[in-house]
């Protein structure tokens, strides 16, 4: 993975639901990241279509992504195919989740 | 350079926060005015009789000031998320508010002053129910779709326009004796349209969502709800019947369809359970304790309509106690701890630019879980002995368990201003909640 890359996750990796605690790549919500020279497009699945934080936490990644993008675009896509399930969840946040 | 696009979210616009609001923090003063009074009066309510202007007072305060109050704020806020379209009509959701409170202070004061002129505050009372249920009706119609708890709330506010009709013909009728030959078995169909139709039905199709959403539970099968409902509505509409034309011979039939329908929501909410990711917080404690107060309710009734329990105003108190108090109210407690913190977290924080230097705060920190986990537990002794109480005539119990009743609410209250205090230092108590 490259560093660009790396950063763009690592700048994802601060981006916390606020209800459940978790960062967005430990929930399972990062469907795709391509980092190019011109670009940087990330894919974002919700926990569900009506969720009311949706917007709060697209703007989140935005804020965080704008931070480490530099002159690169950065592109939101919200993704629902699959839709997500808790099954998603990583091995750490399931941990954190059911200690 | 930097840019970013916009992502198409379909969230439909929530009303101002103050909508839901101020139905949750008028909710719980009338928790807290039934629990005081209940602590206060417990020796009125042993071996008490169905024309007891005081006790049927209270039992209003309870069944419309707090869960129907509670209820009302809940779909004010979740119809932009249910039913993906903004709240019809706002505005005469916020004047049916005043008439409603207005309404069921006239109507409850007079009843406790010994007044003959309740039915002037119960026409106000109506008429707000009336404008909730045209903001709620005008709200579906326009919905593109409704889900399964969204269907679920459909057929209940259907049901709360019968219950109020219902209710009307019988408070005419009282002093008359003219339209039901059997009061008491109108009275029946009364309660169970309440208690079954209304208050159940919203909380079986809001557990479906909030409930597995908060223990981030993912089932597939809706079978046992499905079939919950169709068992739910046959044995409500044959008890209906049965109360009103005749003669309660059905009784133990629709007791059994009833206590089907529970076990098979039951069997539903046990595959959330089962799949939940998350640790057992006070929200989730809550609903544990609402699912184990309303088998007692089932179990009760069934033992009433089979007559293996005395047909007396001690076990029938135990029986509403255990469905208002045993699984209604630790449901409604549980979802509302979630829902308020949630509610102006999104308002005061969520259209903030935050940075992974400066995070929002969480949640959890707009109220206090530990407060909240006293509270459960003042809970738990509060159904376990007011039901012993009633069904053992004993006025120790009964006090004991009101006492504790009056901790639960008193905490609750507390935790809630906690939560809306932050809306206020804020001033942020009328702006509208928009996403950025």
């Amino acid at each position: 993975m490259d560093k660009d890359k790396r950063a763009a996750l690592t700048a994802l990796g601060s981006v916390i639901d606020p209800e459940v605690g978790l960062d967005v790549v430990t929930m399972g919500l990062l469907y795709g990241l391509e980092v190019t020279p011109a670009s940087v497009d990330v894919r974002l699945t919700l926990t569900s279509q009506g969720c009311p934080l949706g917007p709060t936490i697209i703007q989140m990644a935005q804020d965080a992504l704008d931070d480490v993008a530099g002159n690169r675009a950065v592109s939101i896509t919200l993704d629902w195919d699959p839709p997500w399930s808790p099954a998603m969840l990583s091995a750490e946040g399931r941990r954190r989740l059911m200690p | 350079m930097s840019t970013a696009s916009a992502p198409p979210l379909n969230l439909a616009k929530s009303p101002p926060i103050d909508l839901p609001m101020r139905h949750f923090a008028a909710a719980a003063v009338a928790f807290w005015i039934f629990a005081a009074a209940f602590a206060w009066g417990t020796d009125r309510f042993l071996d008490f009789g169905f024309r007891a202007e005081w006790v049927l007072g209270l039992v209003h305060v309870l069944t419309l000031g707090w869960i129907t109050m509670t209820i009302f704020g809940a779909i004010c806020q979740l119809s932009a998320v249910l039913w993906e379209t903004p709240l019809a009509w706002p505005e005469a959701a916020r004047w049916a508010w005043w008439a409603f409170i207005l309404g069921l202070s006239g109507f409850v004061g007079e009843l406790w002053l010994g007044g003959s002129r309740y039915w002037i505050a119960a026409v106000l009372l109506v008429g707000s129910v009336g404008v909730y249920l045209a903001c709620f009706a005008r709200t579906m119609i326009l919905a593109p779709r409704l889900d399964w708890t969204a269907r679920h709330l459909a057929v209940s506010i259907s049901l709360l326009a019968a219950v109020i009709a219902l209710g009307l013909m019988l408070a005419w009728d009282r002093e008359r004796g003219i339209l039901f030959h059997d009061p008491h078995g109108a009275l029946i169909a009364h309660v169970h349209l309440a208690l079954v139709g209304w208050v159940s039905l919203t909380i079986v199709g809001v557990s479906y969502r909030l409930v597995a959403m908060f223990a981030l539970a993912h089932v597939d099968s809706k079978t046992p709800g499905r079939l919950a409902l169709v068992l739910t509505l046959a044995g409500l509409a044959g008890l209906t019947a049965d109360g009103l034309f005749f003669g309660r011979r059905l009784l133990p039939l629709w007791a059994c369809l009833l206590a089907a329908a529970y076990a098979a929501y039951a069997w539903q909410m046990r595959r959330i359970f089962s799949a939940r990711n998350r640790r057992i917080d006070p929200a989730l404690a809550y609903t544990l304790l609402a699912l184990t107060g309303g088998a007692v309710w089932v179990l009760l009734g069934v033992g009433l309509a089979f007559g293996f329990l005395r047909d007396d105003a001690n076990i029938l108190a135990a029986y509403i106690y255990a469905a208002l108090v045993g699984w209604a109210t630790p449901f409604i407690l549980g979802q509302v701890h979630k829902i308020v913190p949630f509610l102006v977290w999104l308002h005061l924080f969520g259209s903030r630019p935050w940075t992974a230097k400066s995070p929002p705060p969480k949640m959890t920190e707009l109220a206090s879980e530990r407060l909240a986990w006293v509270e459960f537990f003042a809970m738990v002794p509060a159904v376990a002995l007011g039901t012993a109480g009633f069904l053992m005539g004993s006025q120790t119990l009964l006090r004991a368990g009101s006492l504790f009743l009056l901790a639960t609410a008193t905490l609750y209250a507390v935790n809630t201003g906690l939560s809306l205090s932050f809306l206020i230092r804020e001033g942020a108590w009328t702006k509208t909640s928009a996403p950025r």
